[in-house]
């Protein structure tokens, strides 16, 4: 079947403020490298997460597929169509297929506006529903988030809710519309513990009663476990490994996802770990390292790394590994 | 473990914030011990009171908060009945800390080896030279590369991981008896975190020193601590050894808070998770504090439940503690 | 469903009245802020009371009663035609306060539209209004107003556009830079998520967030354009079929060793009026500052 989500080759580049010795040297415009080229495919009704550390470029590329930044290079298609080849008219039909959740709940809801105008903008500005009609609605979408009774709900603002309740009305706003494809960037990282597991397991319930296909974004490995299907592991921009969660938790290849997996306090006091310890921090993604653009930290880098970059090569089925090692 | 002197006692800690919404119980009652050699850590959600239970220890409890009852007790010493001179004295050199967030804990107009050194210079009247060649030796251990420019480097300079380490060097430098590290990971990266992780499990096994670690990731705890003390809305729930809390918790918000947590370990069908939030400080629910989440909660637990001994070390603020849970 | 709308309505209703009255709570813990806006009201009902009221026409001379001191039947005293400075103060006060919404209306439209667009679109748009509003901050503001009244003529009319014309960059500026703030905001971006047009961020999401610091601002311009119109008026540049109490002040100059009166009032007036607006936009500072409103 065709996948739901098609990245193809997709760059994005923000260009480097130029400060004013290099407007005076007239220096060549630098820039950073969120994503450099990097594909990815989504099937219908799985979870995809994209793991890394913070500047990996995994946000970018939430926003570039949500069509919030315009990419520098690639394709997107969704369904099989080219989403940035379509008009403005078809581009506002999309938003109802795609939808988004963000990473903070105190950020991502107006604090001017009420429970219902919030979850129920959606539904005003594609259905055009008014009244007592989006209320109604709205009311439903609230209990279905878990905010039950909705109605005890729907007047209040923002700020007289907690950040995991917050995160629920949001969740009401993205599946409003009954979209096809969520993405989720870092859903649950600043909520409270035992409140992230509620959140998770609304999600998963969400997926499975409306058959939703999600983008996961986070840094969190053991949310990442737990939640999905397929992983991408990026580094700087690039995807380092990609494959089937189990197979890459179970039998992880590259270095990076190594040090990751063992990077990770769990809360077994008894497992003695030996960590992949990596030194030194991310490089600037500005100018990243040539070839392989984990070298500088990679404890098993070999000559040929600082030179050639390893293309992405299948190890096992659906297991893409990018390393000179396990060519 | 176990043999060792206390080092701290903390005994019936309150600490309150008056506010014009009323009162915040911020830490209500808490009470526990850090032996010689030994690290407790303090475990909690967002809001429970750990930094200011942290900041009363060092009686540094910002401005409309006040300490209004208990004991600190620096090797039988109460640190409360101190003066300010007599505290100063204690500050930095007998119990040091490093706070959750470095940016506001290093002066930004000056360079970080003279922050770490003004310490040194107070402490133990060194000359300056010295005083640095010490800043330098310091750096060096909490494994910063080049700890020479890093000393002349000012704290915006640095990466959250390098602040963090400068923090730590700054904390050891007077070799104090007790170090407290307030979320010393929480704000990095996992890959730089596991590096800190590391470098503060050699740090134990060579200095030897006792510390408090306050974190809300139990996963760190865990690496680090050999007791824990759960805290719930400004009370200490569960209080025992770390592998016996993992195992065999038995306050109904240690296990639930155990059942939220997934693990890279292996593949968990369900997280179960606490629904409910965090109460408010100002008027938490009567009694037991944790009832309105509580799946075990009746009558009884209207009225508040004392702490109790359960087997030797481990501590239960609970009426119907559970039994064989995790 | 008749009575749920009803219930809808009440619900709105009464959470209006709520933000009102947490509005008047921190607003009334300033208590200059409160005078300001008692004179404020005082003012408004003299400008429209003396219209209802008075009979008296202003412009009548009265020469048996030229330049007589405050007494019981004139209690501010008679000006140089021997006409009552009381009334004249009070038919000023309809003047002062025309100028001053009017032109601060004027002034925060076109402000509000500028700052909004530049701030929200960034890019040219933002370049080309920013160098507008820059070229008009740089000008000597009141010279300009001065050519351009002296040109054009002092009619009403072109005062109060003239003014309005020359102080919107404040606004514009300061809503341009609240509007660059909001726009990178989460909620911004889950607006456009969910398909609002920019129309509807604009107006929706980002107004309502970044308007507070524009009503307060204009409060204070209120005051600013009333001293500006008195500025006019004392230069002989004000409307002249109208009481101003810059004009008044201007006749007074004339007899200030004879008739102390005549100047100290409308002076007061002038000086009580600017007074005013500032303690409201102080008061307005407080009340719309959500972290100071928290307290
Ligand atoms: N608008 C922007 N202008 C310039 N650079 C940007 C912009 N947005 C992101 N970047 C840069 O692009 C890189 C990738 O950022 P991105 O936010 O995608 O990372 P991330 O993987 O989501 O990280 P985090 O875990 O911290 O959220 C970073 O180096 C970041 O500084
Ligand atoms: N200066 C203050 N004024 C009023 N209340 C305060 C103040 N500082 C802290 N509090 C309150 O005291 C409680 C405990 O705060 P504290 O910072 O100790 O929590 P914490 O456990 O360290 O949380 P976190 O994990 O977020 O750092 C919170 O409810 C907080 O709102
Ligand atoms: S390609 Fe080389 S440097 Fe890169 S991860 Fe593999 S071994 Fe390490
Ligand atoms: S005291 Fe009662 S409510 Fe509190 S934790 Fe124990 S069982 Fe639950
Ligand atoms: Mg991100
Ligand atoms: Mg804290």
């Amino acid at each position: 079947m065709q996948p739901i989500v098609k990245v193809k080759g997709l760059k994005k580049y923000y260009p480097v403020e130029k400060s004013w010795i290099d407007k005076l040297l007239s220096r060549e415009r630098r820039w950073v490298r969120a994503v450099d080229s990097i594909d990815l495919e989504i099937e219908r009704g799985e979870t995809f997460s994209l793991v890394g550390e913070s500047g990996s470029g995994k946000t970018t590329t939430g926003l570039v597929l949500m069509q919030l930044v315009e990419p520098t290079e690639g394709e997107i298609l969704f369904e099989g169509r080219d989403i940035f080849s379509l008009r403005e008219e078809e581009r506002r039909r999309l938003r109802r297929d795609m939808q988004m959740v963000f990473q903070n709940p105190y950020a991502s809801l107006n604090p001017r506006m009420t429970v219902e105008e919030i979850v129920g903008e959606p539904l005003t500005i594609h259905l055009g529903l008014k009244g007592e009609e989006r209320r109604g609605r709205v009311i439903e979408l609230l209990d279905i988030v878990g905010l039950n009774p909705g109605k005890y709900y729907v007047d209040r603002y923002p700020h007289e809710f907690s950040g995991g309740q917050r995160q629920r009305i949001a969740i009401a706003r993205a599946i409003a519309l009954r979209p096809k494809f969520i993405v989720a960037d870092e859903p649950v990282s600043s909520l409270d513990v035992s409140i992230q597991a509620t959140i998770l397991n609304l999600l998963q319930e969400l997926k499975r009663e409306f058959k939703l296909t999600y983008l996961l974004i986070a840094h969190n490995l053991a949310v990442v476990r737990y939640m999905s299907d397929k992983l991408a592991i990026m580094y700087l921009g690039k995807i380092m490994e990609k494959g089937v969660s189990e197979d890459v938790f179970q039998n992880p290849q590259h270095p990076y996802t190594k040090a990751l997996i063992s990077a990770f306090p769990d809360i077994n006091p008894d497992v003695k770990r030996d960590r992949v310890l990596l030194r030194g921090e991310i490089p600037s993604p500005i100018a990243p390292p040539p070839g392989c653009r984990f070298h500088t930290r990679c404890p098993f880098r070999l000559e040929i790394c600082e030179r050639d970059e390893p293309m992405l090569v299948e190890v096992e089925d659906g297991h893409l590994v990018a390393c000179h090692m396990v060519e | 473990m176990g043999g060792g002197e206390p080092v701290l006692e903390v005994r019936d800690l309150r600490t309150y914030f008056p506010t014009m919404r009323g009162t915040v119980k911020a830490v209500d009652g808490i009470s526990f011990t850090v032996l010689e050699g030994e690290t407790v850590g303090l475990v909690g959600e967002s809001g429970c009171g750990k930094s200011t239970a942290a900041l009363s220890i060092m009686r540094l409890v910002p401005a409309p908060g006040r300490i209004v009852g208990g004991e600190v007790l620096l090797r039988g010493r109460d640190l409360l009945k101190l003066s300010e001179a007599e505290m100063r004295g204690v500050r930095g050199a007998r119990i040091a800390m490093s706070f959750q967030d470095p940016m506001t804990f290093f002066n930004p107009v000056m360079r970080i080896g003279d922050q770490i050194a003004e310490g040194i210079i107070r402490h133990q009247r060194l000359s300056r030279r010295e005083a640095w060649e010490k800043v330098i030796s310091t750096l060096e251990v909490v494994g910063i590369p080049s700890p020479r420019d890093v000393a002349m480097s000012y704290p915006h300079q640095l990466s959250g991981g390098m602040r963090q380490r400068a923090m730590m060097a700054m904390a050891l430098s007077c070799h104090p008896e007790l170090m407290i590290a307030d979320e010393p990971t929480t704000a990095l990266d996992v890959i730089i975190q596991a590096q800190l992780l590391e470098l503060m499990k050699d740090l134990k096994r060579e200095l030897g020193m006792s510390s408090l670690i306050i974190s809300h990731d139990l996963g760190v705890i865990a690496e680090l601590c050999e007791r824990v003390a759960v805290m719930y809305a400004g009370k200490i729930v569960e209080y025992s050894d770390i592998r016996r809390i993992l195992r065999e918790p038995r306050h109904p918000y240690t296990v639930g808070l155990l059942e939220s947590i997934p693990r890279v370990g292996f593949k968990k069908e369900r997280l179960i998770g606490i629904e409910g939030s965090v109460p408010d400080l100002i008027e938490p629910p009567p009694g037991c504090r944790f009832s309105p989440r509580c799946k075990y909660a009746d009558e009884k637990c209207k009225e508040d439940p004392q702490l109790i001994e359960l087997e030797e070390g481990h501590y239960v603020l609970c009426h119907h503690p559970v039994m064989g849970g995790g | 469903m008749g009575s749920s709308i009803e219930r809808l309505s009440l619900g709105r209703l009464e959470r209006y009245s709520r933000g009102l009255r947490g509005f008047w709570r921190s607003y009334s813990r300033n208590r200059p802020a409160v005078m300001g806006l008692a004179i404020l009201f005082l003012l408004t009902a003299t400008a429209v009371l003396t219209d209802l009221l008075d009979p008296y026409n202003p412009f009548g001379i009265y020469p048996s009663e030229v330049l007589l001191p405050p007494s019981f039947s004139h209690p501010f005293g008679t000006d140089d035609l021997g006409r009552d400075i009381l009334k004249l103060v009070m038919f000023g006060s309809k003047t002062s306060l025309l100028v001053g919404f009017s032109a601060v209306f004027i002034a925060s439209s076109i402000g509000i539209i500028v700052g909004a667009l530049s701030g929200y679109y960034g890019g040219r748009v933002e370049d080309i209004l920013m160098r507008l509003t820059d070229m008009l901050l740089i000008i000597p503001n009141f010279f300009l107003i001065l050519l351009i009244v002296a040109l054009f003529g002092s009619s009403l009319r072109n005062v109060v556009l003239v003014i309005g014309f020359m102080t919107w960059p404040g606004t514009a500026r300061l809503l341009r830079s609240t509007f660059l703030s909001l726009r990178e905001q989460e909620f911004v971006q889950a607006a456009r998520v969910v398909g609002a047009s920019h129309l509807r961020i604009i107006f929706r999401h980002l107004l309502p967030n970044g308007i507070y610091p524009v009503i307060v601002n204009s409060s204070l311009q209120v005051g600013s354009a009333i001293l500006t119109e008195a500025g006019l008026s004392f230069l002989g540049l004000g409307d002249p079929s109208l009481v101003s109490w810059g004009r008044m002040l201007s006749i007074a100059q004339m007899y200030v060793r004879r008739a102390w009166w005549m100047a100290a009032f409308p002076g007061a007036a002038i000086f009580i009026t600017v007074m005013a607006f500032n303690l409201i936009g102080d008061g307005l500072n407080d009340a719309l500052n959500p972290r100071l409103r928290e307290r």
